[in-house]
């Protein structure tokens, strides 16, 4: 349903503590954001490729889908910031060198800035990031409903694509005017079960002695000194490289 | 339209977070009265939610083939009130970046104030201002100009962090504006009419689902309700 | 006859539309038995089921725990809870958690057991459920049979001495009702009390110690699965079939090939019979 979260949920590190995850691809995002990109966008780029692809395990090809439509999309609107449009009596676009220069740090800079992301989000699960949002003060039912969305979301992903089936199967997409009707009339269906689903569950969590907190057990896991470490020098190495070389290249 | 990971300027990125916080401040805090006050409410808002993230994963057809995606916005605004649509909107464009590798997290600030702060607020808006006309054509105002709204933004931002090189501010604004106008008013009509239709056979099937989320109050129909009674 | 665990008299309810749902409905459950509600839909097998474990208050009519009558406090109602749990028949109305080790835990937090103690209860169910390898996955990549177990172990890590089960059968394939009913057997092995609703007779007939029949909200008869599944004008007026094990061997009776007595419950037990049959009959061929 999610090819993501599929991998998320079966990486090679998926038993390991999302901390370390967190860490090294929050930690080269970061340098990917504030470095000069044309030095460390590379890098960053390399580094989180190879963590993700050879340290946990997820295919090559997966990482390059997950890759391929943003990076599609920054190909698409890169051209617009090279290109200068003269608003004079005579409107006119033009090339323009600084706006080339720009397009390329910012190019290179989201390229590295989608690996993390898609480092990050092919190997940890949502679920075990999301408890992380306490940490930044976001309060706790916001979490608690954070958690419960992401559980109820493929319920509801699952029954739009069931609906979507038997719509088309009658036929339902043929024209825009078709479209548009049937789409609503899927939305109105999905929010009508939604809420049906929200009062049954809480009939099911009543019966397990809810009320009022989502309170479950996580099973512990221990931060591992040695990868928190390898991942600090790693983002060391490719900052301090990153930084030096920009100062070598224009 | 997704702002996509690291494509912001990291100062750019930085203070579109910071003019989001309050809202999503003011969002959260009344999430957690209202979950205090009424245990279920976390678990209707949950379902509203992933509600909330199918929706804007569904293909809306477009009139030049190619596919999109409608914001749910103003069908979020309408249904759940903006303020709430704040918090629930933000953790959707959360799961996007990280389910999806749709929009980013260093972009997450400026992706919420476009399209879960000014795209709720001004469907919203529109939404009471034009309600006395009918709630259908409020519905469909609040859904277009919500959406028109939410790319107005998202082009505004772009052209703060990427100025022409020639003509600034206004240049890119025309530049970034321009690309968008064509494709994305036929969308927002599309947008409009699709949740004209949302709404309109939730209120003739759904009448209990609208009052559960506050609809009714927000549409002013509780009368008409219970005249039908 | 023991003390029934459960005992409901004379329940009404209406579901707030005004439609009667419950009208004058009673029900005995007997302590470490197995007890299929039977009737077609809309009969109000779940409306029951949501009165046995305090969900739903009834209108009128007691409903008895272990001789007291039930309160609707919330001590109560966690008590209750704790004793008689109830496993819905859709399991993703149930499980909300990511995980199936963190959705099973949530009851015994609940019940504020600690989490040393809570841990214990749950590594217990999963593997009573036979789903111990299941521990660490997320719910969502689970197969239905799965999902379905999972759910059944959330409510099994309470500890209950009454599980109450809606359909449990549904949308399970051969295989998964088999081991379903493996699990379900174990568990009343050690003295669990079992209700489940259903509209499957041929389920309700192989494996309920008894059966109860309900029709419009009330019930009609409650007794052996033999005798109450082989009465054609209850099943009749009740919108049930009679199970197929029962027609054949009522058949095979009327034509002589099967004697007069109990009828098999199995289909193992009815063809070890037509082959004893057969084995006598053939030397006269």
């Amino acid at each position: 349903m999610l090819p993501i979260d599929r991998y998320a949920w079966t990486n090679r590190w998926s038993g390991h503590h999302p901390g370390e995850r967190i860490l090294l691809a929050g930690g080269l995002l970061l340098l990917a954001v504030i470095l000069p990109p044309l030095s460390t966008a590379p890098l960053v780029l390399i580094v989180m490729t190879a963590a993700t692809v050879i340290g946990a395990g997820v295919p090559l090809a997966a990482f390059l889908r997950t890759l391929a439509i943003p990076a599609g999309f920054l190909l698409a609107g890169l051209p617009f910031l090279a290109l200068s449009l003269d608003l004079s009596a005579s409107p006119h676009l033009a090339f323009s060198p600084d706006g080339a220069r720009v397009a390329l740090d910012v190019g290179l800079r989201s390229l590295a800035a989608m690996s993390c992301l898609a480092g990050l989000a092919l190997t940890t699960p949502v679920s075990e990031l999301i408890p992380g949002l306490r940490r930044v003060g976001v309060p706790q039912p916001v979490v608690e409903i954070a958690l419960l969305m992401y559980r109820l979301l493929f319920v509801v992903t699952g029954q739009a694509i069931a609906g979507r089936r038997a719509q088309e199967a009658r036929l339902g997409y043929g024209t825009l005017r078709r479209s548009i009707r049937s789409l609503g009339v899927l939305a109105a269906t999905l929010f009508g079960r939604s809420l049906a689903r929200a009062r049954r569950l809480e009939i099911g969590l009543a019966a397990r002695g809810f009320e009022g907190e989502l309170k479950v057990l996580t099973p512990p896991r221990v931060l591992s000194t040695t990868r928190m470490a390898a991942a600090g020098t790693t983002l060391f190495l490719v900052g301090a490289t990153g930084l030096t070389l920009g100062r070598f290249l224009p | 339209m997704h702002i996509m990971e690291g494509f912001l300027p990291p100062l750019h990125a930085a203070a579109w977070t910071v003019v989001s916080v309050p809202f999503l401040v003011i969002g959260a805090r009344r999430i957690a009265r209202i979950s205090r006050e009424q245990p279920r409410a976390k678990l209707l808002l949950a379902s509203a939610g992933a509600f909330a993230f199918v929706l804007s994963a569904l293909k809306i057809p477009s009139v030049t083939g190619s596919c999109s995606h409608p914001t749910g916005t103003g069908l979020g605004a309408v249904l759940f009130g903006p303020s709430v649509m704040a918090v629930l909107g933000a953790i959707v464009l959360l799961f996007q970046a990280l389910l999806l590798a749709h929009g980013g997290l260093t972009t997450l600030g400026a992706n919420i104030f476009s399209m879960a702060i000014v795209g709720p607020w001004v469907a919203y808006g529109c939404f009471r201002l034009v309600r006395p006309l009918g709630v259908g054509v409020a519905v469909f105002f609040a859904a277009m100009l919500g959406n028109l709204a939410t790319y107005l933004v998202t082009t505004g931002q772009l052209a703060l962090a990427f100025p022409d090189p020639v003509s600034g501010f206004a240049g890119a604004l025309t530049k970034f504006g321009g690309i968008f106008a064509l494709t994305q008013i036929p969308l927002a009509v599309i947008e409009g009419l699709l949740t004209v239709v949302v709404v309109n056979l939730l209120v003739q099937y759904s009448r209990d689902d609208l009052d559960e989320v506050g609809f009714d109050r927000r549409a002013g129909l509780g009368l008409a309700r219970e005249a039908v009674r | 006859m023991s003390a029934p665990i459960l005992e409901a008299e004379d329940l009404r309810y209406d579901y707030p539309g005004g439609a009667a749902a419950l009208q004058g409905l009673d029900l005995r459950v007997e302590r470490g038995r197995r007890l299929a509600l039977l009737g077609a839909n809309g009969c109000g097998k779940t409306t029951l089921l949501l009165h046995l474990n305090g969900t739903l208050r009834p209108r009128a009519g007691a409903l008895r725990l272990d001789g007291r009558p039930a309160a609707y406090d919330r001590r109560a109602l966690a008590d209750w809870r704790g004793r008689v749990g109830l496993v819905l028949q859709e399991p993703d109305d149930q499980l909300f958690s990511a995980t199936v080790y963190q959705d099973v835990s949530f009851g015994p937090l609940n019940q504020g057991l600690s989490e040393s103690r809570a841990h214990v209860r749950v590594m217990e169910a999963l593997s009573a459920m036979d789903i111990s390898h299941l521990a660490e996955r997320p719910t969502h990549l689970l197969s239905f049979g799965q999902k379905k177990r999972a759910a059944i172990a959330g409510v099994l890590a309470m500890g209950p001495e009454l599980l109450i089960l809606d359909e449990p059968d549904a949308g399970l394939d051969g295989q998964g009702v088999v081991q379903l009913r493996l699990a379900l057997d174990a568990l009343q092995a050690q003295g669990a009390t079992l209700v489940f609703a259903t509209h499957d007779v041929d389920l309700a007939y192989a494996w309920a110690d008894e059966v109860a029949i309900l029709i419009e909200g009330r019930l009609l008869r409650q007794g052996e699965p033999a005798e109450i599944l082989g009465d054609p004008e209850l099943l009749a007026a009740a919108g049930l079939a009679m199970p197929m094990l029962l027609q054949l061997a009522k058949a095979l009776c009327r034509s002589e090939f099967l004697s007069e007595g109990r009828a098999p419950r199995t289909a193992e037990r009815l063809i070890a019979i037509l082959s004893d049959a057969a084995a006598t009959e053939r030397p006269r061929a």
